[in-house]
């Protein structure tokens, strides 16, 4: 048997795999490499672009944004604001003003000319003023920190009320106190009438409202004031009063401008 | 007639390789073309979205710009707005209770008053004297049945009803006490001032 023939017929046959490997090697390496282009480039660039889409909307919302807010800017009077201010302090104080809230009323007791039996604020009872009633039982003053009680935003000031005197007088009263520059509202009215007089208590709550401590981001965008608000500030600013509010009691068609004077 | 091969099994087998050879080097040559056109196309897309992202983010850098450069209105702004909201608010809810009395005036036959009125949050009472009979009806029929009444109140109910004598008359007139659920603010304030 000759085995060197067979040697070279075996050599020859790993020459051939050899061979054979060779020849699928570039394309095996092209794809790898495609494949590695793929995950180490393409994919994390294609997440970027689509990170970068998204925050390209939210850049041009907010450049849209600004702009408008720019255009909003740029078309307010700085002037008419202060005075808008002004008048919208005296709206809603930006502290407690109780001093200022009482001489408001007693301003009205004057105009109106109602006797204030017993007055009481907020949670200052110790500095009501006025005499008590015949029966000497003033009424109690609201509790502590009672009218610090928020509602529509706002804090109150609550303040205890009795007057006396006749009807067309206390109606003046309450009409000149829903026509104060400050926003008050009238609660728990009571009237009852003795001798032609009317007594009346009531709790009146006085709104104010600290200033806000800091401005809203960049982005946020400004809302202007409503029509309304417009026209209460502009109430303000021309009559001094928060509210249009008749000081006449208007005629009455079935025969009775007094509520309370017993049958003539 | 049957073909007949006469090759040999290597050249055969060979011949196998190179066709597979061929083929990919084909997908190999399509793969990496499909890989280039897409990585040219998300390299167009990326820089061309970063010059995006750059003018915007110019836009918005000029825009704060100008509005830090209106502080001064825009604190003003949100103050007024923010009172004024909430003077509107408080405005719009509140029940005047004047305006209501007013209405009840007008409402009232003239043989009717009232000794006593009391006005808490929406609900209304009162004690008063009436003549007849009739006016007490005639009260209570404007309160819930003219349009005026419907306006003002939501329901009225008699809680008390006698005869009893009046001091400054000496006349038997009758006694009754009345209470009623006022409409909300919204509802009768508007229509009060109209």
């Amino acid at each position: 048997m000759n085995l060197s023939s067979l040697t070279a017929a075996a050599k020859a046959e790993k020459g051939v795999d050899f061979g054979k490997i060779v020849m699928f090697g570039p394309p095996i390496a092209s794809i790898a490499v495609s494949v590695l282009i793929v995950i180490f480039i393409v994919w994390p660039r294609f997440s970027d672009v689509m990170t970068l889409q998204k925050s390209n909307i939210i850049l041009t919302e907010n450049a849209d944004k600004l702009e408008k807010k720019v255009t909003l800017l740029s078309s307010l009077d700085e002037s008419k604001l202060k005075s808008q201010l002004i008048a919208s302090v005296k709206l809603i104080p930006s502290d407690k003003e109780i001093f200022n809230f009482i001489g408001q009323i007693e301003q009205t007791r004057n105009s109106s000319g109602v006797a204030i039996t017993n007055l009481s604020v907020g949670s200052v009872g110790q500095f009501g003023s006025g005499k008590a009633d015949a029966s000497g039982s003033a009424p109690a003053p609201p509790a502590p920190g009672a009218g610090d009680i928020s509602i529509t935003g706002a804090n109150e000031v609550q303040m205890k009320l009795s007057v006396t005197s006749d009807y067309r007088s206390v109606m003046q009263f309450l009409n000149s106190v829903y026509a104060l520059p400050r926003v008050v509202l009238i609660k728990d009215l009571s009237l009852s009438s003795a001798q032609s007089q009317i007594s009346s208590s009531m709790t009146i709550n006085a709104l104010w409202a600290q200033l806000p401590t800091e401005l809203a981001s960049i982005e946020a965008p400004l809302s202007v004031l409503t029509k309304s608000q417009e026209t209460i500030i502009e109430n303000v600013e021309i009559t001094g009063s928060s509210s249009n509010v008749s000081n006449v009691v208007p005629d009455v068609q079935t025969g009775r401008n007094d509520l309370f004077t017993p049958f003539q | 007639m049957t073909e007949i091969n006469l090759m040999p099994t290597e050249g055969k087998s060979s011949e196998g390789l190179k066709k597979a050879q061929n083929k990919l080097t084909i997908v190999s040559v399509f793969v990496l073309v499909v890989v280039a056109v897409a990585t040219v196309a998300t390299l167009i897309l990326f820089t061309s979205l970063k010059n995006e992202e750059a003018k915007q983010k110019k836009r918005v850098s000029e825009a704060s710009t100008r509005v830090s450069s209106y502080q001064t209105s825009e604190e003003l702004l949100t103050v007024v707005g923010k009172k004024a909201e909430i003077a509107d608010k408080a405005l719009t809810s509140r029940l005047r209770y004047t305006d209501i009395i007013n209405k009840v005036a007008t409402l009232m036959p003239t043989n009717v008053y009232f000794g006593d009125l009391k006005i808490d949050g929406n609900k209304m009472s009162t004690s008063a004297k009436a003549k007849t009979s009739a006016d007490v009806a005639k009260l209570v029929s404007n309160f819930v049945s003219s349009d005026e009444g419907k306006k003002l109140f939501s329901s009225v109910t008699i809680d008390s009803l006698a005869s009893v004598s009046d001091p400054t008359t000496n006349q038997l007139v009758y006694s009754f006490s009345v209470s009623m659920q006022v409409m909300d603010a919204k509802t009768s304030g508007e229509e009060i001032k109209n």
